[in-house]
Order: structure tokens, then C-alpha cells, then sequence
């Protein structure tokens, strides 16, 4: 008997790599598997010694019966070895030259929930189409990424995020020529792990995941690695290996979903059903998993739930499995379980479907007026019918191509992002499975406005700069806030607010106007009870009483409208241009606080 | 001592081509047809996985004998033509009545924990979840709910499932040879419910359960019509001699493992081709065997010469270990990269720079490789 210890280093660093190693005898039987370094004995004879790689690389060595010795000492080496992975690999695909069809939005909160909401793009942006993120460094990292492209629905992945290791996201253009979004994480171990299964070496990847480097239960592992490594194990029907993680408090407290999801399955297959939809049925409130691998098994097993008819399960918790599966259900319609990490299609994240964009679409303007015009004309009869919709008829009044419309024309924009569009601020303000609101057409000079960067926001911040506003014409812009919207146009008095008024508009209002006198002027959002000081507690008064005002001018109708029976044009033009005078006194003044020592 | 039966194989196997709701049939069309249309290859599909299976068994090829092999079959009329014996009253319909008494009696059969089953289905198929599917029989879209002629396999490999008063094989093969898309109209039958074929009852699950899919989630399976389907294809080339390793006794075999590595290389080369075929296991799987081979398989080794231009100097050669076999590749090696079909085992690699002698080429010390198939790629590295 001898004994054989076998270890691999990568040639030229000497680094020792915990890789699957087979011992063979010539004729190819399989003496031993396993994963290096690693002592086993073997009866004296020739064995040949290998690790094989993904893509067809393998590290050879081969001891001998002619050599003696009792103890053998094999290093397997070579160069680095470099995980490939059967699609092809990503490839930045650089955005110069890209035609403008195409764009990253991004989002945090869980779809779920319905809480996703547009939010920045990490770190420094996008870089020759690359994003090099660091979750230990950001701030606050969007957890969704969505890719838009024109004729295809848009495409949402999920953003390892939580975990704290860094990842890069990639665009890669695929053969059909469509764009897809590409997860590549950091960490040799996940990528070669990840590679063996893509070339179904399941062997080695059984092997692999019992690397320390991956060890679920390492003290401070990173919670993306330690799911990836719990699904593999489930995959290769590995169980016991995290029973002890599964069912103890570790999986409770993980911050992804999927640590119910992992749990839940353990319970399962080992036959505790009724605490495995309890965990399953956590998905309500935590959200989401971040691994297509949990939200198959989470669809897979409450739907055994909802059916299973032998099973020890309350009425009311197999009522609660077959609503979150209703709740699930469409996520999993819309996914793509090609992808390691969750993706689907949805032109929100809160509502997935395969509606691809129009041929014509260009962001961040969508052209919708035509779609709407049965729904404003509803809203505007409630108006004028004591029906207290104020918002959405405003909203009509405003809009440009309306016969009532006062501005003809605007820039859309959100509160977190000037990229956003009019369908995710419609999904999140709560017109679900309609179509965005609004607008109609960008001028050329609104256009200008972007390009110039005249108008933009600064993470809660709304920045208008005038210095950067074209000269001449009419500036006139849209912009949206998270709780309220505010229409105005820059070379008149008028102000409108649309929608509920509320505390951030406060400091957007005297900005926009002082911005229209020329001077730099930007806005924050500040919730009631958070003034700074009497000036800004008498700013947000007297912007309430603007605001009112703005609601009254605008559910006036138009010089130009003649639709509203019994109204008189005069009245109406009277009434429009006092409260006309009066915005402009309580602007000025409003000017005058704000510049107030 | 109570007595250790040898292990036993249970079969399940159906093809449906014919379907009479749908355009083409001889029934009353389908109140909604989903955009289907008649199929040309998928009984004749299941014919030749059936015929490979009994075949496998008269060679002692599987782990263990095959007991019992129901086979349902609802062949095109031109799948008759090509095949007569597709009408073997025998076989019967792949209707959901018979198909729910076949699968209980497939339940039924299978009721040893050391026994083996198989389960193959060819014919159109719904995606619902990655490993939950719904496979249309052949009365689909007869007077009814939509769902009501169709088989979910969720549920098949659920009911399919040991429990405390159910003793079932514990080794288990599902290949679901079919498309995987979610047509626009199939979204709405997300929240439909398929008639159950098993009651479920559930305990704990410790199979080792594999399960081959014929396409990726959202992808569409491939045949060739009139013959077979692409899946099918590809899966009988690496049970016959397209996969594998050697097993104790010297002789190659192919576990459920080996069978998704090679089907994952030979699918891989669809795609290099740019052909849209897709190939997925899923599961729960331990590594199990699946069947032996008759021989050492024959393995395609493409050698690659880096950097390319060294090929126009470099002398290969190849020896097997042990035993005879040497090969010569030409030099130049033309075509690079050069391909050669060896047996399967252990070779020696040489290569040596020809002269006149290159001053930033040298020769390679002798390497070894383990020629696996169903391919794989052979490096020779000349540089310095």
C-alpha cells in the first residue's frame, strides 16, 4: 500500500487551488475522486493522476510501480486555469455606436412587494457598457437591473446586491443580435463552480462545492456565494450537507428570500411539510429570491401544496400557499431559468409580461396620447361633475395635445433619474396594467434641454440650470417627484402642480421659478417636520397656498376650450388670470424667503 | 436473511404525433387550438427509444432487467408508413385514459426500492415552471376543460414519490422530450389545474431523480421529420457509445452524470453551429448508472496547436496506454485543428519542433490525456 497525496498550484504563482482531482488506473477505471490537496492510500501500482477543467483543459501526472517509494507527493500544475462557460462568453459590448433603442434603467425594492421603484445607477455608471460594482462601497446599490431594447420586452435581473463581494454587469450581444445582461461574479471558486455546471461536470462540481472557499457555513461568508453553493447542493440532491444551516437560525436571519426558499425545500424532502410551507409562505413578506433556482423550487413546491390533498396542512395555510403562488406565478411565466441569478421580462419589475416595446420607442419620451384620451375624457367629466379626481383630470389639462392642454409640450423626468420612463412611473403611482400617462411629443428645445444637461436631478435633488438652457424659444418641462408631479413652463408665471400636493414640492416650486429669471436654482425634498429653520417652515406655507391655487388654475379650462357647457369663456379667463397675479406674489415672496439670510 | 432481488427496470414510454382536435385531425377541432399543429416524428420517437430499451435489455446493457415496458403511441400517418409496426395493437393510445392506467400501473410495478424507472414523453408540451410541465395526449382539446387531456408532470413525479405506506423505486429517469415555450395564449392556463393522474402524498423524498429535458425553459424541441427528434437522437448516440467512463470492472458505462456531460458537449456543438437546439437537466440527481457499453466508446480528439503557427513545424504524436495504437498527425497539421477519432483511454502525447530548429519553439515533454467522449479538445502548447 502506498500513500498518495496530491495538491495542485497554479504553475505560475505556486498558489494553491482546491480543485477536483481523479486517480486512475491506466485502463481509465476510477480508483478515487476527490478534491484537492488530499491524502488516499492505494494498492502499488501505475495510477495516473488528473483535474480536468471546464472547456477541455486538464493538469496530468501519473506515479509508477517501478518507483518504490511508500509515499507519493503529486503536484498537479499548470497554468491558471480559466473557467469557460458553454455560452459564449460575455464580451462588453461597447455602447459607442449603439443606436439609442437601447438603455439600462435600474430599481430597487422587491417586485413582489410591489415596492420596486426607479432608482440611481451604482457606482460610477456605465463604462464602455460595463458596471464594476462593489456592494461593500455603494450607498445604496439598485438591486434590478432592466434592459430596454427596442422590439423586445424589457429585461429585469437581479442584482447580487446583498452579497459582499463585487460583480460586474455586462451587456453581451447575443447571435441573434439582441442585447442580454450578463452577471459575471468576482471570485474564481463561483466562476469555476458555476462552469462545471454549465458543462454538466456534476462530478466536479459535487467535488467543488466542499472547497473552504465555499463553505456555506464559513464565518462571514458572503450570503450570495453561500446560496449559490445551497442550490448546487440541493441540485446534486446533497442535502445533509446543510441540514444543520437549513433548519438552524442561520437560514432565518439570511438576508436574502432565499434563505426560506432553502430552507423550505430541506423541509421538504425531508418529509416536514407543514414547517416547509411556513417558511415557504415567508417569500409574502421577504420578497422575491435572487436565484432563478428559488423561485422554481418556491413555485414548484406551493404548487404541489395547493394540490396536495394528503397532506397535514391547515385550510388557511394551503388558502396563503395558493395566493402567493397566484402572486408568484407570473414571474415565473415571464422568467428566464437560463440565468443563474432571477430575470424576467416585464416592462416594470412589479408587472412582468412579454409586451415587447414599440418599434418606435426612444427613451426616455414615450409618444401616448392617442392611448389615453377615452381615460382623460373620463377623468375630465369628473371634474366638472363634482367628482373629486382632481389629479388625473389635471393631468388632461396639461397636456399639450388635449384641446385643453396648456402645455404643449414637456420633459419627463422622475425623481431619482432623468432615464427613467412614463411606464415605471405609472406602474409605481398605481395605474397598474394601463398604459403610461403621458406625454405627448418632446420639442426640440425639451430635447435640448436634456442634452444640455439644463434640467436634471441629482439623487433627491431637482437641479435646474439655466446657464445651460438654450437661448431663446420656450422652455417648458414635466417633471415628476415621488409624491408629487409638477408641470410648469419656464418663460410664464404660470406654475401648475398635478396630482396631490405634498411636502416635496416645496422647495421644486420657488426653483423652478427662480430658474426662470435666469438664476441657478435647485430643489430638495424635505418631509413636514423637517424644516431647517422659520424660512424654510414659511416656504412650504405659502407653497401650499400656491399649490392650491396652481389646482384651481388648472381645473379651469383653457382660453381655447369651449367643451365645458355653462362655463363662460370670459369667466374662465378672468378667474385663470387672477389667480395668475396671485402665484406671482406669493412666488415672489416665496423668492424673497429663500434668499433671505 | 431475507433474499436481495436483483434490480428490477419499469418503463414508461409515449409518443403522440396524431393529435384528432387539433388542424389536420379527424375530430371535432378544438374549441382553441393554441396555434398547434399536428406533429411528424414523436411516436416514431418513442418506437425507437422503446426498441433501444428492450434491445439494451436482451444485451444485459442496464443495471438491471427491464420487467416491465408499456409503450402508448398515437402515430401520424406518415410515421406509419415509415414504421407499420407503430400500429402493433399492443401498444395502446397515448390518450389521457390510457395514459392515467399506464401510469398507475407503472406506479404499480415499480414498487421496490432497488428498482429503476424510466419515463419517456414525446410529444407537444407546455412549460409552466422550470421542472413543471404539461404534456398534451392525444385527446387534447376534446369537449372539456382545456387541461383535461393533458398529464402534468409535476404531478407524475410527485404521485411517483415513496412514502411511509408506499414503497417505489428510488432510482428515476425522466427524459421530456418536448417544446418548453409559453405560447401567448398558453399564459392564461398558468392558473389552470391539470387533472391529477396520482394522488400526491407527501413524506419525505430521498430519490435520486434526474430528469432530461429536450429544450431549455421557453425553447422549442427539434425533430427531423418523418424520423426522429433531435433529443432523441443525440440521447441514443451517448447511451450507445457517446458517453460514458470506465467502470470497475474495465468496462465503460454511463451514469446519469456522464449522460449530462456529454449531452451538454454535443448540444454545445448545436449552438457553436448556430442551430437553436437546447438541452436541460434537472433534478435532483446522484450520480447512478444508466446502462453499460458494449465497447470503448469512440472519442473525436481535435488537436490544437498554440500558437497556431507553430502547426506548420510541429510533429505530433499519439500512443496508446497501454496496449497498441500510435498515430502520426501530419505536419503541417492540416487541418488545424486536426481531428481523430481514437477509443476511448489513456494516451501519450508528444510533440516535437521538426527541423530546422525554431529558436522560441521547443519540444514538449511527453503528456497524458484520458480520451472521453462523446469529444474533447486537445491542446499542444509549443510555446516557450
Amino acid at each position: 500500500v502506498i500513500t498518495l497525496y496530491v495538491e495542485c498550484r497554479e504553475s505560475d504563482t505556486a498558489r494553491l487551488l482546491s480543485l477536483p482531482v481523479e486517480v486512475r488506473r491506466p485502463d481509465g477505471v476510477l480508483v478515487t475522486r476527490a478534491l484537492a490537496p488530499f491524502v488516499t492510500y492505494l494498492p502499488a501500482g501505475l495510477y495516473y493522476v488528473l483535474s480536468r477543467f471546464p472547456g477541455g483543459e486538464e493538469w496530468y501526472a501519473s506515479i509508477s510501480r517501478a518507483d518504490d517509494k511508500l509515499r507519493h507527493d503529486v503536484v498537479l500544475t499548470g497554468p491558471r486555469p480559466q473557467p469557460v462557460a458553454v455560452r459564449p462568453a460575455p464580451v462588453a459590448d461597447p455602447r459607442k455606436g449603439l443606436t439609442p433603442e437601447f438603455d439600462l434603467r435600474w430599481f430597487d425594492g422587491d417586485p413582489l412587494l410591489g415596492k420596486c421603484r426607479t432608482a440611481n445607477a451604482p457606482g460610477g455608471g456605465w463604462r464602455d457598457d460595463v458596471v464594476e460594482v462593489d456592494p461593500l462601497k455603494e450607498e445604496a446599490a439598485p438591486s434590478l437591473a432592466q434592459l430596454v431594447q427596442e422590439g423586445r420586452p424589457p429585461l429585469n435581473v437581479a442584482l447580487p446586491v446583498v452579497g459582499k463581494k463585487p460583480f460586474t454587469l455586462l451587456t453581451v450581444r447575443l447571435p441573434n443580435g439582441q442585447r442580454s445582461l450578463e452577471v459575471v461574479w468576482a471570485g474564481e471558486d463561483v466562476q469555476r463552480l458555476l462552469a462545471y455546471l454549465d458543462h454538466g461536470m456534476l462530478a466536479e462540481a459535487a467535488l467543488l462545492v466542499q472547497a473552504p472557499e465555499l463553505a456555506l457555513q464559513a464565518p462571514g461568508r458572503d450570503p450570495v456565494t453561500a446560496a449559490l453553493v445551497a442550490y448546487v447542493l440541493l441540485r446534486l440532491d446533497k442535502v445533509d450537507s446543510f441540514a444543520g444551516w437549513a433548519t438552524g437560525a442561520d437560514a432565518s436571519a439570511f438576508p436574502l428570500a432565499d434563505g426560506s426558499v432553502l430552507r423550505g425545500e430541506y423541509l421538504a424532502r425531508t418529509g416536514r411539510h407543514a414547517e416547509a410551507l411556513e417558511a415557504f409562505l415567508q417569500l409574502s413578506a421577504r420578497g422575491l429570491p435572487l436565484f432563478a433556482d428559488g423561485l422554481s423550487l418556491a413555485l414548484d413546491r406551493l404548487r404541489t401544496y395547493d394540490r396536495a390533498f394528503k397532506v397535514a396542512l391547515a385550510p388557511d395555510r394551503r388558502k396563503a400557499a395558493g395566493e402567493l403562488l397566484a402572486r408568484l406565478q407570473p414571474f415565473g411565466t415571464f422568467a428566464d431559468f437560463d440565468s443563474p441569478l432571477l430575470t424576467f421580462t416585464g416592462s416594470h419589475p412589479n408587472q412582468p409580461d412579454a409586451t415587447p416595446l414599440l418599434p418606435n420607442w426612444r427613451p426616455p419620451v414615450v409618444q401616448l396620447w392617442s392611448q389615453l384620451a377615452e381615460r382623460f375624457q373620463r377623468d375630465w367629466e369628473y371634474v366638472f361633475g363634482q367628482v373629486h379626481d382632481y389629479a388625473t383630470a389635471q393631468f388632461a389639462l396639461a397636456l399639450g395635445d388635449h384641446p385643453a392642454g396648456l402645455v404643449p409640450a414637456g420633459i419627463y423626468l422622475t425623481e431619482l433619474t432623468g432615464n427613467a420612463d412614463p411606464v415605471a412611473w405609472a406602474v409605481e403611482h398605481d395605474f397598474p396594467g394601463e398604459p403610461p400617462l403621458f406625454l405627448h411629443a418632446l420639442d426640440d428645445v425639451g430635447d435640448d434641454w436634456v442634452k444640455t444637461g439644463a434640467v436634471y436631478l441629482d439623487k433627491r435633488r431637482i437641479v435646474i440650470d439655466p446657464g445651460k438652457l438654450p437661448e431663446g424659444g420656450t422652455h417648458r418641462g414635466f417633471l415628476v417627484t415621488d409624491r408629487t408631479d409638477l408641470v410648469f413652463t419656464v418663460d410664464r408665471a404660470e406654475v401648475f402642480f398635478v396630482r396631490r400636493p405634498a411636502a416635496t414640492v416645496a422647495a421644486a416650486l420657488p426653483a423652478a421659478e427662480l430658474a426662470k429669471h435666469g438664476y441657478y436654482a435647485e430643489a430638495w425634498q424635505r418631509a413636514a417636520g423637517e424644516f431647517t429653520d422659520d424660512t424654510e417652515r414659511r416656504a412650504f406655507v405659502l407653497t401650499y397656498v400656491l399649490i392650491g391655487m396652481a389646482q384651481a388654475l388648472a381645473a379651469f379650462p383653457t382660453p381655447h376650450s369651449d367643451r365645458v357647457p355653462g362655463l363662460s369663456r370670459d369667466f374662465a379667463e378672468l378667474t385663470r388670470e387672477r389667480l395668475k397675479h396671485r402665484m406671482r406674489f406669493f412666488v415672489d415672496q416665496l423668492n424673497r424667503e429663500d434668499q433671505a439670510p | 436473511m431475507g433474499k436481495t432481488r436483483p434490480p428490477r427496470i419499469h418503463a414508461l414510454i409515449v409518443g403522440v404525433s396524431y393529435y384528432p382536435h387539433l388542424p389536420g385531425g379527424s375530430g371535432p377541432a378544438a374549441a382553441d387550438a393554441l396555434g398547434l399543429r399536428q406533429l411528424s416524428s414523436t411516436a416514431l420517437t418513442a418506437y425507437r427509444v422503446y426498441q433501444w430499451l428492450r434491445q439494451a435489455d436482451a444485451q444485459q446493457r442496464l443495471p438491471g432487467s427491464l420487467a416491465s415496458c408499456q409503450l402508448l403511441l398515437s402515430p401520424s400517418a406518415p410515421e406509419l408508413q415509415v414504421e407499420p409496426a407503430l400500429a402493433n395493437p399492443a401498444f395502446g393510445r397515448a390518450t389521457r385514459a390510457q395514459f392515467e392506467k399506464a401510469a398507475r400501473s407503472w406506479q404499480a410495478a415499480a414498487a421496490e426500492p432497488e428498482d429503476m424507472t424510466w419515463f419517456y414523453f414525446a410529444g407537444h408540451g407546455v412549460r409552466r415552471s422550470r421542472s413543471d410541465m404539461v404534456l398534451l395526449l392525444e385527446d387534447f382539446g376534446a369537449a372539456g376543460p382545456t387541461l383535461a387531456c393533458t398529464a402534468d408532470l409535476g404531478n407524475l413525479i410527485e404521485g411517483m414519490s415513496p412514502s411511509g405506506a408506499r414503497r417505489l423505486a428510488r432510482a428515476q429517469l425522466y427524459f421530456v422530450d418536448a417544446c418548453r415555450v409559453l405560447p401567448e395564449k398558453f399564459k392564461r392556463y398558468e392558473s389552470l389545474q391539470c387533472p391529477p393522474v396520482f394522488d400526491v402524498e407527501l413524506e419525505g423524498d430521498d430519490r435520486n431523480l434526474a430528469i432530461y429535458f429536450a429544450a431549455l425553459p421557453g425553447r422549442l424541441a427539434y425533430a427531423r421529420p418523418g424520423r426522429q427528434t433531435i433529443f432523441s437522437e443525440v440521447l441514443l448516440r451517448c447511451l450507445n457509445e457517446g458517453a460514458g467512463e470506465p467502470g470497475d470492472l474495465g468496462e465503460w458505462s454511463v451514469s446519469t452524470y456522464d449522460l449530462d456531460e456529454a449531452l451538454t458537449t454535443l448540444y454545445a456543438d448545436f449552438k457553436e453551429r448556430g442551430e437553436q437546439h437546447s438541452y436541460r437537466m434537472e433534478g435532483r440527481a446522484a450520480k447512478f448508472p444508466i446502462c453499460r457499453l458494449l465497447k470503448p466508446p469512440q472519442v473525436e480528439l481535435a488537436f490544437h496547436v498554440d500558437p497556431e503557427e507553430a502547426a506548420a513545424f510541429t510533429r505530433v504524436d499519439l500512443r496508446a496506454l497501454p496496449g497498441p495504437g500510435a498515430w502520426t498527425l501530419p505536419t503541417p497539421v492540416r487541418p488545424h485543428p486536426h481531428r481523430l477519432t481514437v477509443q476511448g483511454g489513456f494516451y501519450e502525447v508528444r510533440a516535437a519542433v521538426q527541423p530546422p530548429p525554431r529558436p522560441n519553439y521547443r519540444d514538449l515533454p511527453p503528456d497524458t490525456l484520458l480520451a472521453r467522449p462523446p469529444r474533447r479538445a486537445v491542446t499542444v502548447r509549443m510555446s516557450p
